[in-house]
């Protein structure tokens, strides 16, 4: 009888951790691609004045 | 050595970093380096090039004791641990200094040195590597992009040589912490599974909470953040391995590895998402963010005091330099389906 028992514990455990291991939720399929930032695009991002840091050391944390 | 009057930089650790670095430095810059190793871990890989010694000491304290005048900048490119009191040293001896650790208690000691390295007009960066490093940079370009930005998620894959590894090892044990709704709040290494799309070719990847540095560096440059999160790539067989000894278990070691920053906030006047990614092989990269900081600090561009590369006023001319020397940063153009 402990012995079943202990072997029913032991295959729970396991399948626990796996389930863990495995997650849940769905994967999200993008569509799109990755492109390089080539020195142009670099310097297509502006000057540190109109930074949103400018505008999040406005607003009181 | 250095000639006359020229500075040099002094390299401490001669692994796959330091290795680099030194290479970095002496042939792209033309630049004196010395790299110092324990006696017993050896110098590293012999190099032919005449700007470069490699010299054995006993410990790093006694290597920054017996430096002289000449090294300007002192960078650590060997394990984390210590690197506060070294720091400490090298900037009261008038040194500016360099560190790539990750480690989120060193690099809070590290930043406390803030106050001194300020007075004495020398620039302490933090977390100048891969990821943190070329991260802050990007973030710190990325922020551009908005009016109000609301949060930063990051995530990597991948690690440099054997001491990252064992950064990155230990990072998944210690509890992690996370910057939300204006507080740090703890959470389990290894938790939070979200789906990462790194650049091409590593694409999506499971990625789980891990103890970092660089929400840190971000909350330190970016205080009105929302959220911040540091996410790291790791395998099934890296997470049933995760409890055994470092030995045994060391998770993409070498190779090619991949970073990714997804900021999100508003800009005019909708929400909007953009995210930024880099791949190559950590150690590389960190070598050369380290080299283009150390010409950064030589030419009077780092910030006085301590800092990470976030706090750069001007990151595209940092990643545009970086280009040259083979570092390419990349954004992700689509929407999520």
């Amino acid at each position: 009888m402990l012995r079943r028992l202990a072997i029913a514990i032991g295959i729970g455990a396991v399948a626990a951790a796996v389930a863990r291991m495995r997650g849940h939720g769905s994967i999200t399929p993008q569509s799109g691609g990755w492109e390089e930032l080539d020195d142009a695009r670099l310097a297509g991002f502006g000057s540190r004045d109109s930074t949103a840091r400018q505008a999040n050391e406005t607003i009181p944390s | 050595m250095s000639e006359a009057g020229e500075s040099c930089t002094a390299i401490l650790g001669a692994g796959s970093v330091g290795g680099r670095l030194g290479r970095e430095l002496a042939i792209g810059d033309d630049r004196d380096v010395l790299v110092y190793s324990r006696r017993g871990e050896g110098l590293g890989r012999s190099s032919a090039r005449p700007r470069v010694s490699r010299i054995a000491c006993d410990t790093f304290t006694q290597a920054i004791n017996e430096m002289d005048d000449s090294v300007s900048t002192l960078v650590f490119a060997g394990e984390t641990g210590g690197q506060a009191e070294l720091a400490r040293a090298a900037l009261l001896s008038g040194k500016n200094v360099v560190s790539p650790s990750d480690d989120p208690d060193e690099v809070r000691d590290l930043l406390r040195l803030h106050e001194l390295a300020a007075d004495r007009r020398l620039s302490l960066v933090v977390g100048a590597a891969f990821s943190p490093g070329l991260t802050c940079l990007l973030s710190s370009l990325g922020s551009r992009r908005f009016d109000l930005l609301d949060e930063i998620h990051l995530a990597r894959i991948g690690t440099g040589g054997p001491q990252c590894a064992k950064q990155r090892v230990r990072s998944t044990r210690l509890t992690t912490e996370e910057w939300r709704n204006g507080r740090w709040v703890a959470a389990a290494s290894g938790s939070g599974r979200e789906l990462c799309w790194f650049p091409d070719p590593i694409g999506a990847k499971d990625c789980y909470r891990v103890a970092s540095a660089e929400p840190q560096l971000i909350v330190r440059e970016f205080p009105a953040l929302n959220r911040v999160s540091v996410r790291m790539a790791m395998s099934r067989k890296d997470r049933l391995a995760l409890p055994l000894p470092h030995l045994l278990h060391s998770p993409g070691d070498g190779g090619v590895g991949a970073c990714r920053v997804e900021l999100r906030g508003f800009r005019g006047g909708v929400s909007a998402t953009y995210v930024f990614g880099a791949l190559d092989r950590p150690a590389q990269a960190a070598a050369a963010v380290l080299a283009e900081v150390v010409v950064g600090i030589e030419c009077g561009e780092a910030p006085l005091g301590a800092h990470g590369l976030a706090a750069w006023d001007s990151p595209e001319t940092v990643l545009s330099r970086l280009r040259q020397r083979g570092i390419r940063v990349a954004e992700f153009i689509g929407s999520a389906a």
